[in-house]
């Protein structure tokens, strides 16, 4: 574990960078899911666990 | 002084000393802070199609610890190892993104465009991801590679989160390792089931 700031690593836009290396890339370019967030009526914590 | 005097002088010294030595020992063991477990496994489906491969990552995240972990940011990176960099290292570039705790927590999409779109899950507003002291989850993530372009890749596990129910400190926990895909042509086909139409 790594304690402290910062924490946030950045994400990059992948299509650009393969797009500025020239190169194709092993698979399609896949970007980071998102935080997109879906509204609910309240949160719900997690509890399944193997 | 008289001795019973000294002997509660003693006896409460004796207590401070004990009490000091416990909070030592709790505080060297490392008890209080969260350790994350992440262990992987891989294997491959070459047959998703005539021109596509899949890597399927398989990711068990434990909390081994005796402190609540909570989720602040999570990703999984693949990068492609095929080539050298100019100061001789290998190169590692990434090409494709995945968050290991979204299929687990995030919830199924309500309309067929995000499916369509390949967003079938999403956190909800407001929404708490945390493992239990000793909770393990299991996940395995896809990412779909072209068959001529099979090469080194690299993986990065990186999780950043918060440990017990009250803490505003981050702590990062991360895994990293390489796939060779060689040997891990065909490892898959069994457990996927049938070929699957091409993308």
């Amino acid at each position: 574990m790594k304690p402290g700031k910062p924490t946030e690593q950045p994400r990059l836009d992948l299509k650009k960078l393969w797009e500025r290396l020239d190169e194709e890339p092993p698979g399609p370019v896949r970007d980071y899911p998102g935080e997109k967030e879906v509204d609910k009526p309240r949160p719900r914590k997690n509890r399944s666990s193997a | 002084m008289e001795l019973s005097a000294w002997l509660d002088l003693a006896e409460t010294a004796s207590i401070v000393a004990t009490a000091a030595w416990a909070v030592f020992i709790y505080a060297r063991s490392r008890r209080g802070e969260v350790r994350v477990a992440i262990e992987h496994a891989v294997r491959m489906k070459d047959d998703f199609s005539a021109e596509a491969a899949v890597l399927i990552i398989e990711l068990t995240i434990r909390n081994s610890s005796d402190v609540l972990w909570r989720r602040d940011k999570s990703r999984v990176t693949v990068f492609d190892a095929r080539r050298l960099a100019p100061n001789g290292s290998i190169r590692l570039m990434p090409f494709g993104y995945d968050d290991p705790f979204l299929p687990l927590y995030g919830s199924d999409a309500e309309n067929q465009e995000d499916f369509a779109a390949g967003r079938p899950f999403s956190y909800f507003t407001g929404q708490e991801v945390s493992l239990e002291p000793g909770e393990t989850v299991t996940v395995e993530l896809g990412f779909r590679l072209n068959k001529e372009k099979l090469g080194l890749m690299a993986v990065k596990v990186w999780l950043s989160g918060y440990q017990g129910r009250w803490s505003r400190t981050t702590y990062e926990w991360a895994s990293f390792f390489y796939v060779d895909p060689a040997p891990l042509v065909g490892t898959a086909s069994a457990a996927t089931g049938a070929t699957m139409e091409a993308l």
